[in-house]
């Protein structure tokens, strides 16, 4: 049986503020997910490590490091309208972002597994330099840039309800990552339309595929399909999952209509992506209902270790059929047109 | 194109007084004013929220045009909403901000939009002070 590498250290412990949805709870809810599975000796778990400064570095400003760590101990406060800081919270940001290392690093000793990092506070909306969208530091380009930094080419899925305008701009002109991202549009942080498709030395290496409210599961999985060609084409050594739950029909912030079992087969998919045993690993980003987080969580994990069935049925019949190949069209005109221009400048 | 500025509001103190500024700018230019509100990840996401009283109400103060000012909400935090208001549709010349908005740390540049503007618009910024500045 394949092993669930898991880092040690869940954030369940502080980065709270009252009242709001990016609360402690998440995290417990996510291991309650691992729980479910009873995985005995397969749980494999690792660390904690927190993230040295030249790992966080390789993806943030000095200044913004300095800046946020002096925040934090400082006593913290409100950041933007969305994100708080709390005395403990530049502590409990390092180890999330080491925990992905971590987690990373036993995935490559082993040869096989399949990694879960639980980090809290998420990190698919941080900048390089700014915190935002509930997150401080952005735990899977920390990642990202770290297997990138050994050589690999890194294929960053990100199917959290809201595009990852961090992830995004963090690697917009980096060749050897590929993000895609699957997203309710409109809808915060109002980035991720399909003619944002990299910079210059990365053109098409961003793909975006937004989605109108109240889509259902076919539609995300049917997107994940149709970014397949363009993730072999790229021949990734590496998958990490910006894994945020949020998509759940269940989930207060936001109006995508997945299933548990709907992330089973986005699992699946991503999954499929590897190029072999021991190089995919989740990356938790957001998820505001308890429970469908839980059993989301437990699905998704299922499915990679090798049941695809897992979870609730999956869901079909809503908007959006035509939304992934209008946006796969957008996207290849744009790099066309983009790539002519570059020719043409040179 | 009509020239046009856009002003950041979220209801604060600060963000009326530069609304105020923004409009009377806009007025003696004959520009259009956006004033934007930034919906963030917390955001009520229906209905479309309505123009807040303050802005009709400093609108009519000042003698403008009501077609000349534009209320719009936008997805995002306030900075991101400010800097992408230089492309369409708004395609803002110069953007006006309050020096502090809501929950906002004195001093700090880490969680302030003014100073974060400042540090990357690709127009000019008017930072309108509180009066209790300095
Ligand atoms: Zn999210």
């Amino acid at each position: 049986m394949t092993a669930l590498v898991l880092n040690a250290d869940y954030g369940a412990q502080a980065h709270e503020e009252a009242g709001h949805p990016e609360r402690p709870a998440r995290a417990t809810a996510a291991l309650q997910g691992v729980a479910d599975l009873h995985l005995g000796d397969d749980l494999v778990v690792v660390g904690p490590r927190a993230a040295r400064r030249e790992e966080l570095a390789r993806v943030h400003a000095a200044g913004y490091l300095d800046e946020l760590g002096a925040f934090c101990y400082g006593g913290g406060g409100d950041l933007d309208p969305d994100t708080y800081a709390t005395a403990d919270s530049w502590t409990i940001a390092v180890n999330a972002a080491g925990a992905g290392l971590a987690v990373l690093d036993t995935l490559d000793e082993r040869g096989d597994g399949v990694g879960f990092v639980v980090t809290r506070p998420p990190g698919h909306h941080a900048l390089a330099d700014r915190a935002m969208g509930f997150c401080l530091l952005n735990n899977v380009a920390v990642a990202a840039a770290h297997l990138v930094d050994a050589g690999e080419r890194v294929v960053i899925v990100d199917w959290d309800v809201h595009h990852g305008n961090g992830t995004q701009a963090i690697f917009w002109d980096e060749p050897r990552v590929l993000y895609v991202s699957t997203h309710q549009w409109p809808l915060y942080p109002g980035s991720g339309t399909p003619v944002e498709v990299g910079g210059p030395h990365a053109l098409g290496r961003t793909l975006n595929l937004p989605l109108p409210p109240g889509a259902t599961g076919d539609v995300v999985r049917r997107a994940l399909e149709a970014a397949a060609p363009t993730v072999e084409a790229f021949e990734p050594t590496w998958v990490l999952v910006s894994a945020g739950f949020d998509a759940h029909r269940a989930d207060p912030l936001a109006d995508l209509a997945l299933s548990s079992g709907d992330f089973a087969a986005l699992a699946a998919l991503a999954g499929g992506f590897a190029p072999g045993p021991g190089r995919v690993a989740l990356f938790l980003e957001g998820g505001y209902d308890l429970a469908a987080l839980r059993a989301s969580v437990a699905a998704s994990l299922s499915a990679l270790l090798g049941d695809a069935t897992a979870g609730e049925t999956p869901t079909s019949g809503g908007p959006g059929a035509e939304a992934v190949s209008a946006a796969l069209e957008q996207f290849r005109r744009t790099v066309e047109v983009l790539a002519s221009a570059e020719e043409e400048a040179t | 194109m009509t020239r046009s500025l856009a002003v950041g509001f979220d209801g604060s103190p600060d963000a009326a007084r530069a609304l105020r500024v923004g409009l009377a700018l806009a007025r003696d230019a004959g520009a259009t004013t956006w004033v934007l509100h930034a919906r963030g990840l917390l955001g009520e996401r229906t209905p479309e929220p309505p123009v807040p009283e303050v802005v009709s109400e400093t609108v009519t103060e000042l003698g403008l045009d009501p077609a000349s000012v534009r209320w719009r909400v936008e997805d995002g935090d306030p900075c991101s909403v400010l800097l992408r208001s230089v492309g369409p549709p708004v395609n803002a010349e110069l953007l006006v901000v309050g020096r502090r908005g809501h929950g906002r740390h004195e001093g700090l540049l880490l969680g302030s939009t003014s100073l974060e503007l400042v540090g990357h618009a690709r127009v000019p910024v008017v930072v309108v002070p509180s009066p209790h500045d300095g």
